[in-house]
This record gives C-alpha cells, sequence and structure tokens, in this order.
C-alpha cells in the first residue's frame, strides 16, 4: 500500500507539470524528472525498476537495494539542437517582434530537449544535481492564420533520495526535489505580435519550488 | 485507514485530471489546422462546421472556422510573408500618400472643370477624397492577394465567423480588419469600379446613382476596418479616427453636390487608372478605354 501511495505522488508531481494548449501537446519525455535514457525509454514503467544503471531510482525506496557506492556525470542533448540559440534568446534575452516574426518562418515542428547531470548513489542515499535542463517544442500551424505552440523551459534542480529496508523484501523511501526555472508556455498567433503591443507577447515565468 | 485516505486523496486529481472539459474542441481544432495545413480545407470546414453547429458560441472552433473558409477563399501564410516585411502597421492609414495625390488631381479637376462650375468641382474633390482614403487602405495591405469571384462567399463567411466573436483579442480585431481589406480590395474591383462609369457618346462619366452607392459601400467598409484597427491598434488609432470624421464630411459633400454625371477626360481616366494600379488590385480601365 505505500508502495502505492508514492507511487501515486511521483505520477501525480509529473502531471501536474504539463498542461496543453490547442494546437499542441507537450512531449511525454519533457514532463520526466530525468534525462536518462534509461528513464527516457520506460516512462513511468521506471518505477517498478529496481536498479536503474544510469541514474538514480525513479522509486526512492530502492536506493537502499544500491551494493556499492558510485558517482556519475551525464550529457544528454537530443536532436534539434539549434534550437538552442532560440531558446536562450527566448528566456533571457528581450524578444524582439523581428524575431517572433522569424518564428512563423521555421519548420513546422521542432522539438529540443538537453541536460548535464551529476548523480551520486550510495546505499541509503542518492542525489542527483542538474545544473541545466532545457525544453523546447514549438509548433506552427494552419497557414490561413498561423499559430505558434511555444514551450520552453530552463531548470536547475536538486534531487536527494533516501530509502530503507524495513523489513525483508520491503523498502520505504522519500525523495526532496528543489527545482528553480524559468520557461514559456504560450499559444500565439502572426496576428497576436503584429497588433498592439505584440512585443510583449511572451514573457518568461519564474517558478521555484521544494516536491516531496 | 489514514493511508487508505491518503491514497484516495492523492488519486482525485488524477481523475480530474483525465475529465476532458474542453477536450472535444481543443480536438477538433488541432485536427483542423493539420487539415488546413494538408490543403485539404474542404474536409476542415465539414468537420468544424458541425462541431461549430453543436456549438455556435465555441471561441476556438469559429476562429478555426473562419481561417479554414479564408484558406479555401485562397488566403494563406505565403500571403503574409512580403506584409511581415513590411512596417506597414506602425503607419495610419491614409498616409501613404495616395490621398494626397487624389486630393491634389481633385484640384487640378477643380481648374478643369471649373466652366462646369462650383457643384461638380467640390463632388469631384469629395470623391477623390474618400477614393484616396479607401485606395490608401488598399495600397497598404498591397501585397494582400485579390481574392477570386468564385471564392467571394468564403471570404463573407470568414468575416461573419470573425465578426461574431465575442470579447476578440488585439490579434483577432487585426485579423477581421485585414480580411476586411480583402473585402474591400474586392468589392472596388468587382463591384464598385465597374459599376461607376457609364460611356456615351464616345465619352465616359460616372454615373451619380452608381457612384453614391458606390462611394457609401466603400465608406461602411472603411468604417468598420478602422474600428478594427483600434480594437488592435487602440493607441495608434487617433490619427485614423481622423480620417473617419473627414470620410463622413466628404460624404456629406458628396450627397449635396453630385447631382449630375461627371465626365472623365483623357487626363482623369489615365490618372484614375494609375490610382487603381497602385493599389494592387488590379488593372482598371473605365468605360473600357
Amino acid at each position: 500500500m505505500r508502495t502505492i501511495a508514492i507511487t501515486f505522488f511521483f505520477i501525480y508531481s509529473a502531471m501536474a507539470f504539463a498542461s496543453s494548449k490547442i494546437i499542441s501537446q507537450i512531449p511525454n519525455t519533457f514532463s520526466q524528472q530525468a534525462g536518462h535514457l534509461s528513464i527516457k525509454g520506460m516512462g513511468y514503467a521506471c518505477l517498478g525498476i529496481l536498479d536503474v544503471s544510469d541514474g538514480l531510482p525513479c522509486q526512492p525506496a530502492f536506493i537502499a537495494r544500491s551494493e556499492k557506492p558510485s558517482f556519475a556525470a551525464q550529457v544528454f542533448v537530443g536532436n534539434g539542437y539549434q534550437a538552442l540559440k532560440t531558446a536562450d534568446e527566448v528566456l533571457n534575452k528581450p524578444v524582439s517582434r523581428e524575431f517572433l516574426r522569424s518564428m512563423f518562418d521555421e519548420n513546422q515542428i521542432i522539438e529540443m530537449e538537453g541536460s548535464g547531470d551529476l548523480i551520486f548513489k550510495s546505499k541509503f542515499l542518492g542525489a542527483r544535481f542538474t545544473p541545466y535542463r532545457i525544453n523546447y517544442l514549438s509548433v506552427v500551424r494552419n497557414k490561413a492564420y498561423p499559430t505558434v505552440s511555444l514551450h520552453v523551459m530552463q531548470e536547475k534542480s536538486f534531487v536527494l533520495q533516501g530509502g530503507y529496508e524495513i523489513y525483508k523484501g520491503l523498502y520505504a523511501g522519500a525523495q526532496g526535489r528543489l527545482v528553480e526555472r524559468k520557461f514559456v508556455h504560450e499559444e500565439f498567433t502572426i496576428y497576436d505580435v503584429l497588433a498592439e503591443g505584440g512585443d510583449h507577447v511572451l514573457k518568461p515565468k519564474e517558478q521555484k519550488g521544494l516536491f516531496f | 485507514m489514514s493511508l487508505r485516505l491518503i491514497c484516495i486523496i492523492l488519486c482525485i486529481p488524477l481523475f480530474l485530471s483525465c475529465q476532458k472539459k474542453s477536450g472535444r474542441e481543443e480536438g477538433s481544432v488541432e485536427r483542423a489546422y493539420k487539415l488546413i495545413d494538408a490543403d485539404r480545407e474542404e474536409e476542415a470546414i465539414v468537420l468544424l462546421e458541425e462541431e461549430y453547429n453543436k456549438d455556435p458560441k465555441n471561441k476556438p472552433i469559429k476562429v478555426a472556422l473562419a481561417s479554414a473558409y479564408a484558406k479555401r477563399a485562397g488566403i494563406t501564410l505565403e500571403a503574409f510573408y512580403d506584409l511581415l516585411n513590411y512596417k506597414v502597421f506602425s503607419k495610419p492609414l491614409g498616409e501613404s500618400g495616395l490621398s494626397s495625390e487624389l486630393n491634389s488631381s481633385g484640384l487640378k479637376t477643380n481648374s478643369a472643370y471649373s466652366r462646369q462650375g462650383k457643384t461638380v468641382n467640390e463632388a469631384t474633390q469629395s470623391i477623390a477624397k474618400i477614393m484616396g482614403l479607401a485606395l490608401d487602405a488598399a495600397k497598404t495591405f498591397y501585397y494582400l492577394p485579390n481574392i477570386d469571384p468564385e471564392r467571394r462567399l468564403d471570404l463573407y463567411q470568414a468575416i461573419y465567423h470573425m465578426n461574431t466573436l465575442e470579447d476578440k483579442t488585439k490579434g483577432e480585431h487585426l485579423y477581421l480588419a485585414i480580411l476586411k481589406i480583402l473585402e474591400l480590395k474586392f468589392v472596388l474591383y468587382n463591384d464598385i469600379l465597374p459599376s461607376m462609369f457609364v460611356q456615351s457618346n464616345n465619352k465616359c462619366r460616372l454615373d451619380v446613382e452608381s457612384t453614391k452607392k458606390g462611394v457609401h459601400q466603400l465608406a461602411d467598409i472603411l468604417f468598420s476596418i478602422i474600428d478594427n484597427i483600434n480594437g488592435s491598434h487602440p493607441i495608434a488609432t487617433q490619427e485614423i479616427y481622423k480620417n473617419k470624421s473627414a470620410i463622413k464630411e466628404e460624404l456629406k459633400t458628396l450627397d449635396a453636390n453630385l447631382s449630375e454625371a461627371l465626365l472623365f477626360d483623357d487626363f482623369m481616366i489615365l490618372l484614375f487608372k494609375q490610382a487603381v494600379i497602385a493599389t494592387g488590385v488590379g488593372d482598371f480601365n473605365p468605360c473600357g478605354l
């Protein structure tokens, strides 16, 4: 029952992150908390995996099953890395109307994901520091009413998890995740950009949170 | 017991998140947009009309339906590429210089037809000013496409659906203004200009009733465009509203003074042709000359 409770909590916390717009939905991999390839491959099925070789276990209770301490550094870059400059411009520079207009000239769908992680695992304790993680998705639809759906997120996070075998075969664990992110999650048309005040269509939002 | 309660509480958001409050329209709009991009706007219109009949006040559906009709009328992103390169929106209507050109042509007419008296001259000037402002609006959007006469109803459908939207955003006002400018170009070229001129005894004249009717129709469309541009550019519309007052004044003058058919000589015909060509609506020959 405990495992079920913890599992629900993890799924819910991930789902709270993703909300869809009219013309696009955020890819599932964006809502996952880590950039490990094995987790991306398995999705939420990883909650049942006892040992994730290239990262922290999805279920913190299973950290207690780690046999020896390890430390790893990981860099993950998905395709579409050309969008990195665009993502940086959206989040960290004042966006000009010309820049916004240029978005309508781009391909219909651009998706990019990248992250860097430092991971520490030991018998009862695991930690992951992600100094930089970025997600970018832009979708341009409807030639007659050009509409862009844009999702850009830059995030720093620190995850600490602990687990313990409280009875033979019964594990308990907890995880804390400290997050600081800057993001844009907007849908706008070419006419919103061309109308008065259109330069301010995109304003990055900031979010800090501690998740358990 | 308490653990079970926690489980249930945690499950509630999961089930709530499964509810598709606005899922139907999101799905339909997204599907319709993909169909439009695949040049299958006929299917998009069928799909959206079905959704529209179920919920006529649904804003995303109405906007999508308007865009599907606009696509069938030939309005696509490619049509806007040139528009994006020109900073036309920073310029209020009536500042392209064409209206002043026509106003001055009115003054030239003044001297050319001085023998015909004051009435004719003032009427000519009024027509020149109103036409000038209308042609300015058309010239401002020179690069917008002309609508195929067979697609006229599609353009009107697009305008209808955008017009009946509640709480329009600035962007929606601008889209509607552009659709109405396409209407203005269309009506001007296909209806008003051909009906304004009559040929008798090898001379080209303005037909009084058709001209009055046409100019009023033109002014109505212009007023409507001005209202929408006020919606999209509320700060920069002071100048544009001056044009609206100017047109209203000119309409009064026109109604009072235009009482006999005006003669168009070669000079006026040439000037008129050039002005029409400059707007991009097409080549036009008064009286087929």
